[in-house]
This record gives structure tokens, sequence and C-alpha cells, in this order.
């Protein structure tokens, strides 16, 4: 066997496992669950997607974001101020999004990979961007509504304007969305790989000839984009957006905590994460979030320290070690 | 082939090399050596684009090279093989490999350039499977080498690759050296182990606290009363 088709090569029950939960997941609003189980499901897939795409510069990258709320909560913005002010149909909205959401990370990227911010210090300029838009969706009320949001008007079931009357319908949207990420960042083998090595040992890389700010910057890009576009689509289901709901940091750590749980070296970890964290969070919502509020946030945060202490490698990570094999595809 | 002009290296205030000329011809294997913290691996990452000099000037076959980011200079024909190594030990030799042929030239080579690397160092032809981290000292010095070798570099700049390493290792190493150079490489070697370093090359420079205080002839140096005296021992 060549060494060239060695690294190609993945074991196909991978691929079989893969489009066999796509179908199983697409089949599930005919089996006609309550509303709300549907709901939980949405939310999962919705942060799959964002865990998958902020993985991209955390997780491969190894550069900390704690600002994605941000690329977001501009994306949810750009879209619903866009159809309210000048009609302009969410979906091409989502396109214009992606573009802010790439800009957005470009502008914090770009000055941190060029000066050599890196570990806590990127973590911490994000952090402090995500603030600023928080601020800035807050202070600009005359456009955006302040900090009591925008309710678009509900329409009706009007597909070609990204309204439906069904969850059923947005939850396929979003479950497309997250197959596509997924398939998205696994055709970038190359890229990850590179990313890795960066992660790893980026004076190493550079000395291969690996243009570390390049690459750091393009995963920073792509995954801001489709943040983005993962904001769309949260303003479109939600019809109603805020900045601390769309863009704030607890939507930001709940994006990184997703991806770091579920296992940030791989491909399926911030789905995994999501699968078992977003569910817990909806529930613990509900039974405590009347009663004991905050309750819940105490409950998931210990849930957090104990995976980092365990399971260092996250679900995914755990799930290898106990099958000893790789879980990529 | 390699020529520095007064080359100046500071980390902020701190400046650690003063200076500093240094020329390597073609197929030449060249030393520099020197104690600890002499600016060795500094002036190597100057030369290679990981630090930026403060001053002087740096040309690589005839042109100016200095201050260009490293994956150009990489491109252009000078590997560096850090010192430590520096692999990436969760990804298997193969892939370590594969990460040294960024290039797009190395790329279309890659095929020809593993069957040559297997051929200098066969043993990572028999771990080529293995993650980096479970290999030995010498095995990972081994790599280190080659992944710089996948870039197709004309000039291979060592950093300290005898570090660590039993003296029955250090010979092998070394001797995979003599026979790239056989084959036309140029090498520039940096090495505490002075009395290896020196006769292996043809022409030393001796480094100490930023500049260059002896050069000559690598036997000559060999002979050098205060080399003898401080870095031999005999």
């Amino acid at each position: 066997m060549s060494e060239k088709k060695r690294l190609k090569m993945r074991p196909r029950s991978g691929w079989a496992a893969f489009l066999t939960l796509i179908v199983a997941l697409a089949l599930v609003p005919f089996l006609g669950p309550p509303p709300y189980v549907t709901h939980v499901l949405i939310l999962v897939l919705l942060f799959a997607y964002l865990g998958t795409a902020w993985n991209l510069i955390g997780g491969y990258g190894g550069q900390l974001s704690l600002g994605h709320g941000a690329f977001f909560g501009l994306g949810a913005y750009t879209s619903t101020l866009l159809f309210l002010n000048y009609g302009l149909s969410p979906w091409i909205g989502m396109a214009i999004a992606a573009g802010v959401g790439a800009g957005s990370a470009a502008l914090i990227g770009y000055p941190c990979f060029r000066f050599g911010l890196r570990g806590p210090f990127f973590a911490l300029a994000t952090l402090a961007f995500g603030l600023i838009v928080v601020e800035l969706l807050t202070a600009f009320r005359e456009i955006t509504g302040g900090s009591l949001g925008i309710f678009p008007p509900y329409l009706g079931n009007v597909p070609h304007l990204f309204q439906f009357a069904s969850k059923e319908a947005y939850y396929m949207i979003i479950l497309a969305m997250w197959a596509l990420i997924v398939l998205l960042v696994r055709a970038m083998r190359r890229t990850r790989y590179y990313l890795v090595a960066i992660r790893e040992d980026e004076e190493a890389a550079a000395a291969l000839g690996v243009p570390v700010r390049k690459y750091k910057l393009l995963a920073a890009v792509i995954s801001g984009a489709l943040s983005g576009i993962g904001g769309t689509f949260y303003a479109q289901y939600f019809s109603y957006i805020n900045p601390e709901s769309a863009a704030g940091l607890a939507l930001s750590v709940e994006i990184l905590t997703v991806a770091i749980f579920g296992g940030m070296y791989g491909l399926m970890g911030p789905t995994l994460g999501s699968a078992v964290l977003t569910p817990i969070s909806e529930l613990l919502r509900i039974w405590l979030g009347g009663t004991y509020l905050g309750v819940h946030l105490m409950i998931y945060g210990l849930l957090l320290i104990l995976v980092i202490v365990f399971m260092p490698r996250g679900i995914l990570g755990k799930l290898e070690e106990v099958l000893k094999r790789e879980l990529e595809f | 082939m390699l020529s520095v002009k007064g080359l100046s290296v500071a980390y902020g205030e701190i400046q650690v090399v003063w200076d500093l000329n240094l020329e390597v011809g073609k197929g030449e294997k060249v030393a520099m050596v020197g104690p600890n913290g002499a600016g060795k691996t500094t002036t190597l990452k100057s030369i290679v684009g990981l630090i930026p000099p403060k001053s002087g000037r740096v040309e690589f076959l005839g042109e100016d090279i200095t201050g260009k980011h490293a994956h150009d200079i990489v491109r252009k024909g000078i590997t560096l093989v850090p010192e430590g190594r520096r692999l990436f030990p969760k990804m298997t030799v193969i892939e370590n490999l594969e990460l040294g042929a960024f290039t797009p030239e190395a790329k279309a080579k890659k095929g020809d350039t593993l069957e040559w690397i297997f051929q200098i160092f066969p043993v990572l032809k028999e771990r080529r499977n293995q993650t980096a981290e479970t290999l030995s000292g010498g095995e990972g010095q081994m790599l280190a080498i080659a992944r710089g070798l996948m870039s197709r570099p004309k000039l291979l700049m060592l950093d300290e690759p005898s570090l660590g390493l039993a003296p029955k290792l250090v010979a092998q190493i070394f001797a995979s050296f003599e026979r790239l150079h056989e084959e036309g490489m140029t090498i520039l070697l940096v090495e505490q182990f002075v009395a290896k370093a020196l006769s292996f090359a043809e022409r030393g420079y001796l480094l100490e606290r930023g500049r260059i205080v002896k050069e000559g002839a690598g036997e000559e140096l060999l002979r050098d009363e205060y080399i003898r005296k401080v870095y031999v021992g005999g």
C-alpha cells in the first residue's frame, strides 16, 4: 500500500454510521414527536453545528476563542436588519451574515495573529471583542432596538423568506446545516492537519514552511463565517434576538463548552458534546430554572469540571480509549 | 550559497548576536560551535526567518532574504532542523514527514523523497505508522532530520543534532550527514560537541557571547590552543 493511500484511508464503517445517523435523524419528524422534543433536537443540532465551527480554530487550531457569540450575533442581526429595513430575504441575508462573520473574525484574528497573541491572550482578546459587540448592539438602539432586541414580524409559512409554520421545517434545515458543516470540516483534511501542527508546536511548524499566520487566519475566518450563518438560523427560528441572548458571553461559553466537553481534537467531538450537554442544560433549566435561578448553571459548571479532570480529551477521547479505535471517518 | 553580513539579533532590548559574518559555500559542510547561550540557535532562527534580525543582511543564492517569512525561506531551499527535535508527538512518523513537504515543489516530489529518506534512515520505514512519541531518542532525531529533508532543501541547517544521544547514536547521525554531504548537500551544523563537529566540518566558526571569535578550517580550529583548552579538553 502506498503511503498516500494509508493516510487517506479511513474505516468505511464510519461513513456508514454517519449516513445512518443522518437518515435516522431525518426520519424523526415523521414519528410525530411532541414539539418540545423537536425543539430540543433543534438546539442539539444548532450547538453541534456551532461547536464544530468553533472547533476549527479553537480545537484544531488550538486558539481558544471566547468571542464566537459575537460572530453568531452579528450574523443574526445582519440578516434580520436587512430583512426588516430592506425586505431582503434572510436566505440571502444568511450569505451576507457569513461575510460579516468572516469579516469580524478577520478583524479580531488578524491583529492577534500578527502580533503573536496566543493562548490566554487570544482568549482574552476575543472575550473583549465579544463584550464590545454586545455593547455596540445595545448602544445603537435606533438600528438594533437596544437591549430590548428585535421581533421580526411573523408572516406565517413563507419559505422563500425563511419563515415556516412548523418546527419540523427548521429541524430539517438545521439537520442539513449540521451534516454539511461536518462534511466541510472533514473535507478540510490538509488544513486541519496543518492547524494541528501549529497547535502542537507553532515554531516547529513555521520552521517546516507552514505559513502559520495564514492558516490561523483562514481557520478563524471560516469559523466566523459559519458562525454567522448559524446566527441567521437562530434569528429565524426564535424570531426574537437581543444582544445578550444572540451575542453574549453565555452563548460564547456554551459553544466552546460543547466542543471541549465532547472532545475538541476530533471531528465528531462537538456533536457528541452537544448531544449530551444541550438536553441536560435544557432539562436543568426546566426543573430548576423557575425555582432556583442559576442553579442549573452551577450543575453545568460542575459537570464541566468533572469532564476536564477525568476526560481531558472529552467524551470522544474517552470513547475512543474504551473502544480502542479512532472515531473518525 | 549563504552569506550573512553584519547580522545583529535582539530579543527586545537584549541583544544576543552582534555583527556576525558567516559564509557557506555550495556543497560545503560548515560548523558553528560555542558554549550554551552564545547565540548559535538565535543565528540559525534568524537566518530561516523565525526571528527578525535587528540589522544586517542575509543572502541566499545571491538573493536578499533578510526579514522574509519562514515559509518563503523554506521554499527558497533552506531548512532548519530545530534543537530538541520538536516533533509532533501524537502524529505518526509518516504524518510528521508529510508536514515537512509543505511547499508545492516538495509535495510533487514526495514519493521520491520518501524513498530516498528511507534509504538513509531504514528504521523510519519500519516505524512509519508509529506515533512520534513512541520513538527512541536516536530515532526521534533521525525523524527530525528526515522531516527537514522532506522539503528538498539546498541548505540543511542542523541545531544540536547530537543533544542527549549516546555516542554510538551520535556516530550514526554524523554518518548520515557524511552521506548527505557526499550526495551534494550543503550543511550548516551547530553543535556543543565541539571535537565531533570540527572534525566533521570543512570549515568552522567559534561563537562566544554573540560574536564570532575564531574561524578557519575545521582541522585548524581543532589544533587551536584556545579551543583545545576550553572546548576539547586535551
